[in-house]
């Protein structure tokens, strides 16, 4: 009988990303697939920087969006009845996935990096996400390796001077 | 024209055009060193003062170095300014927009809008202090004196661990740690290929996802109802099959997905059933 781990979610992808991750008890489980599922395992001793990087994927969408509603604007107006009901549904689907975009404070590509490699982390596409998921890699992380203050930093970078 | 650069906090020079090109190629000065020369108003990094020099030499006294003399918020778009020198100067965070270009580590653990200089794009990195930690290099010792015993693996090492699961005397090229035991890479090997722990699993096939999608997606697609007929039997299949070892994922998930795709595939079957035997009837 394999031994029981037990994981709480931190990440579950969304859209077609097919990725979720998992924090244990000394590691973050990242998995990737929908009906085979590859394990990735990233101790926590192990982790040694959070990178996020900004990427355009938002606002091409947030473009798009705006367009789509105008369009469903103009066809909300130019009815004949009072109101075009369908053309209404269509505008306020937009403006939801448009206020949503903001509200998730945009686009990212995220990643974790150990000494051996960089592990990219598709689910954590947006900044939200990828904030709320530092804060809680971040408890786990010091819980195991303490705090790297800045003194500790510019000691390793400079030497002491 | 004589020049002065900034060592951590501390003003060194001043040292001629040919001791500081010296001094570059030596890698003493980086590109990101802070420099100055009478012809600047403040102190700047070589790469933006090196275009603005010319053949003056007029010597003046160098304004005060600050604590932060590019007047950054601390942490924020801060790139190493000092000539570095320490363990950690050579240590480079990949970045995640351009393939193949790093960047040096930041003043501070959290940085924020940092290399955009090296990468075209400001990142954000949070490091923790394994950013810090040398890389571990293990070497084993040969078998010198004839008292010695030597690896099970490595008859020519000298052993210096026992394996927690096979009892096997090891060298430390063999060795490793493993659930707070001291274990043998093989022994981790056997444990992994006998799935004693799911911890060391790094593959497995979801049974219950995959007959959820052969009971929904065929009558829901229209088109490919007749699919059923082969999808429906299989899905029911393999709820039956795996319902007793339950969901396969090392993550803990419920028999739900094996419910519904059994209620669902069971209904298909008997009703594929009764439209055969309808049909038949009728002919």
């Amino acid at each position: 009988m394999a031994e029981e781990y037990r994981y709480k979610k931190v990440s579950s992808g969304g859209g077609f990303v097919r990725q979720k991750i998992f924090f244990g008890e000394d590691h973050m489980l990242v998995i990737d697939g929908q009906y085979t599922e590859t394990y990735r395992r990233l101790y926590f001793d192990d982790i040694q920087a959070v990178v996020r990087c900004g990427n355009g994927y938002s606002i091409v969408l947030r473009v798009f969006l705006i367009i789509f509603m105008m369009f469903s604007a103009i066809g909300m107006l130019s009815s004949t009845d009072f109101f075009n009901w369908g053309a209404l549904i269509f505008f306020v689907i937009f403006l939801s996935f448009l206020l949503n975009s903001f509200w998730c404070k945009g686009s990212c590509d995220t990643a974790v990096k150990t000494p051996l490699q960089l592990v990219r982390l598709p689910s954590l596409n947006n900044v939200r996400k990828a904030e709320k998921f530092e804060a809680k890699l971040t408890e786990a992380v010091e819980n195991k390796q303490g705090r790297l203050t800045s003194e500790v930093l510019q000691e390793a970078l400079y030497g002491s001077q | 024209m004589e020049w002065y650069y900034a060592v951590g906090t501390e003003q060194r020079g001043p040292i001629t055009e040919g001791d500081l090109d010296r001094m570059v190629s030596a890698g003493e000065i980086t590109e990101q060193t802070l420099v100055w020369h009478d012809q600047l108003d403040n102190w700047m990094r070589l790469t933006e003062a090196r275009p603005m020099a010319s053949v003056n030499t007029v010597v003046g006294a160098p304004p005060p170095l600050r604590s932060n003399p590019l007047g950054n918020r601390v942490g924020v778009g801060v790139e190493p300014a000092r000539s570095s020198g320490g363990q950690a100067s050579a240590i480079r965070i990949p970045s995640l927009n351009l393939k193949g270009s790093e960047m040096p580590l930041p003043d501070h653990p959290i940085a924020k809008d940092y290399g955009a200089s090296y990468a075209l794009k400001p990142h954000y990195l949070h490091l923790y202090p394994a950013i810090l930690r040398r890389k571990e290099t293990v070497e084993a010792k040969e078998v010198m004196e004839a008292g010695e015993s030597s690896c099970f693996y490595h008859p020519q090492f000298a052993a210096t661990q026992v394996c927690s699961h096979s009892g096997r005397f090891i060298c430390d090229l063999c060795a490793t740690e493993w659930n707070g035991q001291i274990v043998s890479l093989q022994a981790l090997h056997d444990a992994k290929a006998s799935k004693k722990s799911n911890k060391l699993e790094d593959k497995r096939v979801l049974w219950d996802d995959i007959a959820l999608a052969l009971a929904v997606l065929p009558p829901l697609l229209i088109i490919t109802w007749w699919m059923a007929f082969v999808t429906a039997p299989a899905a029911l299949f393999i709820c039956l099959w795996k319902w007793r070892s339950g969901p396969t994922s090392v993550v803990r998930r419920s028999r739900f997905r094996y419910l519904i795709a059994g209620i669902l595939s069971a209904l298909q079957v008997f009703g594929l059933l009764y439209f055969v035997i309808a049909i038949s009837s009728s002919i």
